[in-house]
């Protein structure tokens, strides 16, 4: 109570006058001396002692009116504001040095902070739903399986979902959702002449999958429970805002609109906001449709009839160092029940699993917790078993999309995060060991204005919190700036990612107020990092030498310069680390870049996708439509040459077809019954692509329907059926697989991929032969790599032209044809390099200082040196040998560090060991021919010391 | 300095001169620094200037109120008068110092009697 007066008191004290509470105060200190001096003269005392006693009595008259305004005055941190004032004074006094310290911290703060907002957007941001943690997702997991129950553990069956829907169970809805990506076609309608055609990934949601994740619509409306009622029934979409923009110009009368997913027309109802994108994580949605059309978007048709069941087992392989192989299927019920299932002799399988391609999400309410919700669900889950033909009892788990984001993502997006986080940690330590030597300079030369308020009476703690306030006042500005720049820099990192590049993949690197806190701590942190030695050592000070003019203070000077050396080595260590990081990568991209190189040049290669699967056509009109196709393309200008393949990946095989080669004549065993994998090719297909072939000849024209049924089979296989790959060129194999066995001559050899260690076995077939698949690639040689983006244009109008409705999606120019393993490869030895050389280049100004420092202090020795003899070149060498003695001891510590964090990095690494002898000796290389650069200027001033000079200051 | 003559134990300056402002009535600084030196009978180390910031404090918390008045020799003086709130804490205040003063002065009589 009396606290809150005297603070209220004081509050008002900040708006009356100052001036005149002083006038005040002054008037009743001088009446008081006037009535102590008029006591004392009554007393007897001559009036000049009178006075003399009274002001001795009274005491300090300033210190009283100081403590008198002090009480006046809120002053909420005490001598805090005291000390930031002469703090800021102090700085800007030295702008020079206050500007080295801030940027040199601002790029260290800014290159975590960068690294901070990317690692959170990709791992920690929830998804853009209201109240995201109390959204889970349901996992159906088992013992059994490893990697291949992982993939299936989220997907379930339609009737699992409903069965959990009817159920009691703690959610207050549960939602399902389809991820499919389908051809989109959006024809011409009256009010817009746009149209377009293509494939776009699109989710097939329950109706209230909307209102549960609490997402509402830009325009129109989203879906409702009356939207998901009967089967086939409601043919309702909405798009995303992304899509509407970017490819429907952003048409107003969008609504209303009539739309082909998969062939089939829906009315699109509404937009969903772009910062909603779905419940795949970091993939953009182009479209939703309501589960009960899944029929129309691929599912089966009798998707709904309960007898169906999706089920799913996990088998052991016969080679016991393949992984687990998933069997999946669909069966239909007997009138016995369940069915037996059967099972190859030899081999081991698991339980059969419900399984389907439903994600299920549910939202609790708030107070449940997940372990109650989980126990819940698994009690009612004994029904689903028996519900089903499930002989295994599922066991639920719940996650929240964020942490089955950690699992689900491949460990190396994580790895690559945390190296990068930790590589960017390591260059802000670097440079908070800069600015603590740079401080530690300042000090020295400050050494004598701190000695004077020491003696004076200054607390030491008083004068080290003094020095820690103003490092952490250059801390604050340095993260300040690096907080705005943060929006800057991320922006630009989210551009450089190669996932930036993949259509539909979208990651928002934004700052959130995650990340801002993280900044905020970073920049407190750094004030206490690198301003805690200078401070601890300011309150070492030796008051009597350091009083003295002139005094270099060699005994507490060697003192520094040791801490100032050890934070040089640690500099140097913390760089080698990061640098024989940066080097492995560098050298692992090179190595990959022959290994996961595609086998041929992408620089003049254009690719782009068609499916017709949507379509209904005939076998025929489909080889119709890709014959004109690749006979129509080759006359394009600037087209040197062009075929068709079915594999998008260019050379590995699609589809699930079961076929096996055989050589002809020799009989079957059932181990030589391996499958093979089919790849369908157009005529010149490894001419057009320049893939050179091991042995005979490419695909022509001439190998049609009415000549010579032709293959051309990789060496793997080749090697397989005859033992030796040239005795297999001219021979006829046997091909088996529906509808009937099939002889082939093979004509070719293609060569086995590099980096396999058990390469697949691959069989090529002629398309104007085995007929072409619905979905194909058009690949096109430019005759120039300035040629590509016009061919694609071309080539994209043709394909209009032949057929208007055909979605034709996925272009690819040139390098985006690289292996998406390379752009991270890539991506990783930029960011190490620039991480490394920024770390390099810090600790090779904090060396260049520690260098010059120590010449200074040694001037008064190489003056006698010099004097005695010693030639320029002995003064030189002894420069640099402590400079290299520096760097030999940074260099032995940061080996052994690489070699720590060797094991984590070696999963990044491709071909490459992370104890690569090369990379750990240009690294010293690197290091030691920097170290020489940084000594040379310390050096040549050290030769121009005039002896006669320093020996006349002695 | 004289050897006999103590610092003013902490936080009493104020009990004092509200103790003094209640025996005498309203007093300008210089009078109440020197009745609080004769009632110590020139005990108490006081700077007569520590007691501004003291009398300040009492103003603030609403213990005392000052207004500009007279000396006896007829110089402008700040007079300073206790208030009723101001009454009622030092009577609280009192019985408290009483109490604790009372409880440490026990503790040095049991010392006595074992000696």
């Amino acid at each position: 109570m009396t606290g809150l007066r005297i603070l209220l008191a004081r509050l008002l004290g900040l708006f009356s006058g100052d001036a005149k509470r002083d006038r005040e105060l002054r008037a009743e200190i001088n009446a008081h001396i006037a009535e102590a001096a008029e006591e004392f003269e009554r007393q007897g005392v001559p009036v000049d002692e009178a006075r003399r006693l009274a002001f001795a009595q009274f005491g300090g008259v300033t210190q009283t009116m100081e403590a008198h305004r002090d009480g006046r005055r809120f002053r909420p941190f005490g001598s805090f504001g005291h000390d930031l004032a002469y703090g800021a004074r102090m700085l800007v006094r030295s702008p020079s040095f206050t500007l080295v310290a801030v940027l040199t911290l601002s790029i260290g703060i800014l290159a975590t902070t960068t690294t901070i907002s990317a690692v959170n957007a990709v791992l920690f941001r929830p998804l853009a739903i209201e109240k995201p943690a109390e959204v889970l997702q349901i996992f159906n997991g088992t013992e059994r399986g490893g990697d291949a129950d992982d993939r299936f553990a989220a997907k379930h069956s339609y009737q699992a979902y409903k069965s959990l829907r009817e159920a009691k169970t703690m959610f207050e809805g549960l939602l399902a959702t389809w991820t499919v990506t389908k051809p989109v076609n959006v024809p011409a309608s009256e009010t817009s002449s746009l149209s377009y055609a293509g494939r776009l990934r699109g989710e097939v949601v329950s109706g209230n999958y909307f209102t549960l994740l609490g997402v509402r619509a830009l325009h129109g409306r989203l879906f409702t429970d009356d939207d998901d009622r009967t089967p086939n029934a409601h043919p309702v979409a909405v798009i995303g805002e992304a899509f509407w923009k970017k490819q429907l110009a952003a048409d107003p009368n969008i609504v209303g609109r009539l739309i082909k997913l998969n062939g089939n027309p829906f009315s699109v109802i509404g937009i969903v906001p772009a910062s909603f994108t779905g419940t795949n994580f970091g993939r953009v949605t182009a479209f939703w449709a309501p589960l009960m059309m899944q029929g129309q978007l691929g599912e089966h048709a009798e998707w709904y009839n309960a007898g169906l069941r999706n089920y799913v087992r996990f088998c052991k392989p016969t080679d016991p160092n393949q992984k687990w192989r998933s069997m999946t299927g669909t069966l239909r019920p007997t009138k016995d029940g369940p069915p037996n299932f059967e099972m190859k002799p030899g081999q081991e399988c698991g339980p059969v699993r419900d399984w389907g391609s439903l994600g299920i999400f549910g939202r609790i309410a708030g107070g449940v917790s997940r372990t109650a919700a989980e126990s819940q669900l698994n009690a009612v889950a004994g029904h689903l078993a028996q519900a089903s033909w499930a002989n295994e009892k599922p066991r639920f788990t719940l996650e929240p999309e964020v942490e089955s984001r950690h699992k689900d993502y491949s460990s190396q997006v994580r790895l690559i995060s945390l190296l990068a986080l930790g590589g960017s940690i390591l260059v802000w330590l670097v440079a908070c060991g800069n600015v603590a030597n740079l401080l530690l300079t300042r000090a020295s030369a400050r050494k004598r204005e701190l000695a004077i308020r020491l003696s004076l009476g200054a607390g030491r703690w008083r004068v080290a919190r003094q020095l820690l306030t103003e490092s952490g006042m250059i801390a604050f500005v340095a993260g300040g700036i690096a907080i705005v720049l943060t929006f800057w820099t991320s922006q630009a990192l989210s551009r450089a990612l190669p996932l930036g590049q993949i259509p539909g993949i979208n990651l928002d690197f934004t700052p959130d107020l995650r990340v801002l806190g993280c900044a905020f701590g970073l920049s407190l942190l750094t004030g206490l990092v690198f301003g805690t030695a200078p401070a601890w050592q300011s309150t070492r000070i030796n008051l009597i030498p350091s009083l003295k003019p002139g005094d270099s203070g060699s005994a507490s000077g060697a003192r520094r310069l040791t801490l100032r050396n050890a934070l040089v080595v640690g500099q140097l260590s913390l760089s080698v680390v990061v640098l024989v990081g940066a080097g492995l990568f560098i050298r692992s991209l090179q190595a990959a870049r022959t290994s996961l190189g595609p086998g041929f040049s992408t620089e003049r290669l254009v690719s782009m996708r068609f499916d017709l699967g949507s379509l209904q056509y005939a076998e025929t009109r489909i080889d119709a439509f890709y014959r004109d196709l690749v006979t129509r393309a080759r006359s394009i200008p600037g087209v040197e040459g062009a075929s068709v393949v079915n594999a998008p990946t260019f050379g590995e095989a699609v589809g699930n077809e079961s076929a096996w080669l055989s050589v002809e004549g020799r009989p079957e065993t059932r181990e030589s019954r391996l499958e093979v994998d089919t790849v369908i090719v157009g005529p010149r297909y490894f001419r057009t692509m320049g893939i050179p072939l091991a042995a005979g000849r490419d695909f022509e024209d001439s190998d049609h329907d009415k000549s010579g049924a032709v293959a051309i089979i990789n060496q793997a296989e080749a090697r397989r059926l005859f033992g030796d790959e040239q005795l297999a060129l001219g021979k006829r194999v046997v091909l088996t697989r529906e509808p009937g066995n099939q002889l082939l001559h093979v004509v070719g050899i293609t060569r086995d991929r590099s980096d396999d260690e058990t390469p697949s076995r691959i069989l090529t077939v002629p398309a104007y032969q085995r007929g072409a698949a619905s979905a194909m690639t058009l690949v096109l040689q430019a005759a120039s790599a300035s040629d590509v983006r016009a061919v694609a244009d071309s080539a994209r109008t043709l394909a209009q032209q032949l057929d208007p409705q055909v979605p034709l999606f996925d272009v690819r120019l040139a390098s985006d044809h690289d292996d998406p393993r390379l752009g991270a490869m890539r991506l990783t030895a930029e960011i190490s390099s620039a991480l490394g050389f920024a770390a390099l280049a810090m600790a090779m100004l904090g060396l260049y200082g520690v260098m010059a420092y120590a010449v200074t202090l040694r001037t008064r020795e190489i003056g006698i040196r010099m004097a005695l003899g010693a030639p320029a070149t002995d003064v030189r060498a002894l420069v640099a040998r402590e400079g290299l003695a520096l760097t030999g001891l940074g260099l032995a510590i940061g080996f052994f560090g690489a070699y720590l964090l060797a094991p984590a990095i070696d999963r990044l690494l491709i071909r490459m060991p992370a104890t690569d002898p090369m990379t750990f000796a240009g690294t010293a290389l690197l290091l030691t021919a920097t170290t020489l650069m940084a000594c040379y200027l310390p050096a040549r001033r050290a030769t121009r010391v005039n002896p006669i000079v320093t020996l006349k200051c002695e | 300095m004289n050897d006999k003559r103590t610092d003013v134990l902490y936080g009493s300056l104020g009990l004092i001169i509200l103790k003094t402002l209640e025996a005498l009535g309203p007093l300008h600084g210089y009078r109440i620094a020197r009745r609080i030196e004769q009632i110590s009978g020139d005990h108490l180390a006081l700077n007569q200037g520590t007691l501004y910031p003291a009398l300040l404090k009492l103003e603030q918390a609403g213990w005392i109120r000052s207004s500009w008045g007279e000396s006896d020799s007829g110089r402008a003086v700040k007079i300073y008068a206790l208030t009723r709130s101001g009454r009622k804490r030092l009577a609280t205040d009192e019985a408290a110092w009483q109490h604790a003063t009372g409880i440490v002065a026990r503790f040095f009589k049991i010392q006595d009697e074992g000696s």
